[in-house]
């Protein structure tokens, strides 16, 4: 039996093994550089417009009427403040609509005493599913807000609730906590004006709001968190919304649109049938389908994605809540994977199939389980004298070096094209955060994705047990 | 064998961090003496603003307030536009009569061939407030020759706000070229020309060759005019083969509100696409086609939401026998969907 396995050819197995590792990570490093590239172009070619009176000035008359849907779960400390911000946003035509998905606290009661709201009518058409509607709230002294109070159902089901009872041919989907720059409406639906025929959903920027001053619902200065987890979550998301969501939406493979902010023409999320129940990544979940619905129906279509920052968010700043985030992030796009997982690299679907189900394939199901064995098995086999220095010092490119070099330009990218940065001890502050989240960070994030993968697993063999996810950020 | 590329990956990812690293320096050296520097502070936008609105008044050319400003024409042409946002009548007059002095609008010409967009679209809005003959050329002959959909509605926008918008034909030999959808600007501009030019746009839906968003739009356009003469046009239209030009035909006859459409409208109500019978219902109530109420009843029926909504909604527009109508369908519906729709429209109506 002992000599079985010591005939085994082990060299060859590590080569094996080794090579898939590096493999799987030479095309995720390869992807983030094109990601990179693109992204670049796309702002030289293209730039957001930095000053918003020169949007007011051009698409100030022509910006198509949005319902701003607000699903808000156990929210009363902060209700009053969410609604009176989002009802000051800068824009032409919007109404609020605020869901109140069965809060088991004062949600509603704050909302009616704050706002003086009375029992209404409206008139609409269940065309999306949702648990029942208790009650609808308004108010002429606010004519722009209408409150619906509806059985807790998750957000996707406020959300298809708000979106049935909303007028507008926009609907912005949010969550309440969130906070909206006061012109992010004007900001995010330009290519909804300049390509009207075409676009159907618009990702906007969100960025972190630790750190920052936050006054009367509006972030006024631009701060770092002190805290180091939500300092590599700034690079994170600087990272992930200018240089990979905007090199997706520029290949026209965009395949999530964060809950906190997305602009969506209300036709085409009801043709598509709506936010789906049952699944943790519902924002990721609706995208895919849009593409897969308009690419069935051969219809030409776009989705589209801004890039100045549009909406703050608060990142978690402890290890447990950072950690139960990721996991469930990582589910959601797990479940989505699995539920379109025909379209993966199928050319029926076009980009989104071949390059965006493609890459999540990479990046999210391969992506940590791959990243994972690299840590154990590669150290393990260069200390057993299985593999060269050579074989390690690539995996070691691949982890660290390549990751500080992605990272810091990222950081670069934002700075030569957005320049939102306050001051220069911002950027190098970054600067340092963008080196040493290769360091540490990212291996407890593979860590918390492989539990992701071990919940996603355990929810299949369970079928269906579901867990809410509350609408109430953890700080 | 496999131990030369392996490192080769290693020495580059060291490299690459490494500029990486280095550039990042860079920027961060320069944004600190930036923040030393309060000169190129006021090169920003919002200083320039700041300076624009100082110099509007009385203003020598050889001032170097002035000089500045004109010295970096993309910041100075966004500043501009900016400006023209915050300043009006007399005031602004002064401020581009100083620019026009100072010859800017013949710096901001060269703009119009950079090869960043965003730079050509302000160039043509400043452009626009900086009108002279060059100009106006200049602007005209992005209509007729961009590529760009969107500069051609920009230049022809920035020529109407200087009253000097270009004419049908000319815009038309700019539309052709394009087969891009019509971006939500063309909407202003052929407003304008439908208010300026009655019967011209009509004349250009002739043209087989413009995509047909750009025909959708012209068709809205002409609903905006208010010409009656472009009824009969945009009956037949309303009988076409295209859906999206049907529905546009019948909301631009709601939108003239003149009796003579009801027949059209009646017929439209028939029409296989939703969308055409919706508009329809809601034609019928801005004509208040009384005769229809019948009509619209029926439509309470819809198998689509939108259709039954805004029959439901133009019924009430039509006045007592309308909104009597209404209540008889909510008590005594001809069909579930009917019933509901009325009585819910009539709930949000009384509340």
């Amino acid at each position: 039996m002992m000599n079985a396995v010591s005939d085994l050819p082990w060299e060859l197995i590590a080569s094996v093994i080794a090579t898939v590792i590096i493999s799987v990570g030479l095309a995720q490093s390869a992807i983030y550089v094109i990601q990179l590239i693109v992204a670049g172009h796309a702002l030289y070619a293209s730039p957001p417009v930095r000053r918003s009176a020169l949007l007011w000035r051009r698409y100030g008359d022509l910006a198509p009427p949005v319902s701003l849907i607000a699903p808000a779960y156990n929210e009363a400390l902060t209700i009053e403040q969410s609604v009176r911000s989002l009802l000051s946003l800068r824009y032409p035509k919007i109404e609020v609509v605020v869901v109140n998905d069965g809060s088991r606290d004062e949600t509603l009661k704050v909302l009616i005493e704050a706002f003086g709201l009375q029992p209404a009518q409206r008139a609409y058409e269940l065309e999306l599913d949702h648990k029942p509607i208790r009650g609808l709230y308004a108010t002429s002294a606010h004519p722009r807000l209408l409150v619906v109070d509806k059985e807790n159902g998750g957000k996707a089901d406020a959300l298809n609730a708000g979106i049935n009872l909303s007028r507008a041919p926009v609907v912005c989907s949010m969550d309440a906590d969130s906070i909206l720059e006061s012109d992010a409406l004007l900001r995010a639906v330009r290519p909804f004006v300049e390509d009207p025929g075409h676009v159907i959903a618009v990702g906007g920027t969100v960025r972190l709001a630790n750190g920052c001053t936050i006054e009367h619902g509006q972030v006024t200065k631009i701060g770092l968190p002190v805290n180091p987890l939500a300092l590599f979550q700034t690079v994170e998301y600087l990272r992930a919304f200018l240089m990979a969501r905007l090199a997706w939406s520029e290949f026209g493979a965009l395949t999530i649109i964060s809950g906190a902010f997305g602009l969506f023409r209300r036709s085409a999320v009801i043709e598509a049938g709506g936010y789906t129940h049952g699944t943790v990544g519902e924002d990721m979940e609706l995208v895919v389908r849009l593409h897969r619905h308009f690419h069935r129906k051969k219809e030409p279509y776009r989705i589209a994605y801004v890039p100045e920052p549009v909406c703050w968010t608060e990142a978690p700043e402890t290890l447990r809540v950072l950690g139960l985030q990721r996991a469930r992030w990582q589910r959601g796009a797990l479940e989505t994977f699995f539920r379109h997982i025909t379209m993966t690299g199928n050319p029926a679907y076009g980009r989104p199939g071949m390059l965006g189900m493609t890459h999540v394939l990479v990046v999210d199901v391969l992506g940590p389980l791959v990243e994972a064995a690299g840590y154990v098995l590669l150290p393990l086999l260069w200390a057993l004298g299985l593999l060269s220095w050579a074989w390690f010092a690539a995996f070691l490119a691949l982890t660290f070096t390549i990751g500080v070099a992605i990272s810091v330009s990222s950081l670069i990218l934002a700075e030569l094209q957005l320049r939102r940065f306050p001051d220069w001890r911002h950027l190098a502050v970054l600067g340092a955060a963008a080196v040493l989240e290769n360091f540490g960070y990212r291996q407890l994030n593979t860590i918390w994705r492989l539990r992701g993968w071990w919940q996603f697993l355990l929810k299949r063999q369970s079928w269906g047990e579901m867990t809410r996810k509350g609408f109430n950020r953890p700080s | 064998m496999i131990d030369d590329p392996l490192l080769v990956l290693w020495r580059l990812s060291i490299l690459l961090s490494l500029l990486s690293l280095a550039v990042l320096l860079a920027l961060v050296v320069s944004r600190f003496f930036e923040s030393l520097s309060a000169s190129r502070r006021g090169r920003q936008s919002a200083g320039l603003v700041r300076l624009l609105i100082e110099i509007s008044h009385d203003t020598p050319l050889e001032d170097p307030s002035l000089m500045r400003f004109a010295r970096n024409r993309r910041l100075a042409a966004q500043a501009l536009v900016e400006f023209s946002t915050l300043v009006r009548g007399a005031e602004l007059q002064q401020a581009l009569d100083r620019l026009r002095e100072a010859k800017l609008g013949r710096r901001l010409l060269g703009l119009l061939r950079d090869t960043n967009r965003e730079t050509r679209l302000v160039a043509m809005e400043a452009l626009g407030l900086l009108i002279d003959d060059r100009a106006e050329r200049a602007l005209l002959n992005v209509v007729r020759r961009s590529h760009s959909l969107q500069e051609t509605v920009t230049a022809a926008r920035a020529l109407q706000s200087a009253g000097r918008g270009p004419g049908i034909e000319t815009l038309l030999s700019g539309l052709r070229l394009k087969r891009a959808d019509a971006p939500a600007e063309l909407a202003s501009v052929l407003s304008e020309l439908a208010l300026n030019t009655p019967g011209a746009l009509e004349a250009a839906l002739d043209d087989k060759h413009l995509a047909p968003s750009i025909r959708v739009q012209i068709i809205q356009a002409i609903g905006r005019s208010g010409n009656y003469q472009s009824l009969g046009a945009l009956e037949r239209l309303a009988q076409g083969d295209s859906a999206d030009e049907r529905a546009a035909a019948v909301a631009a006859m709601g939108a003239m509100a003149h009796p003579d459409a009801t027949r059209a409208l009646a017929r439209a109500t028939k029409d296989a696409d939703a969308e055409v019978r919706a508009e329809a219902a809601a034609a019928i109530g801005y004509v208040a086609a009384k005769e229809l109420t019948g009509v619209l009843s029926d439509l309470l029926s819809d198998k689509a939401w939108a259709v039954r909504f805004n029959a439901a909604e133009a019924l009430l527009r039509l006045g007592p026998d309308g909104r009597a109508r209404l209540v008889q369908a909510s008590q005594h519906p001809k069909t579930a969907q009917a019933g509901r729709a009325a009585a819910m429209v009539l709930a949000e109506r009384a509340g």
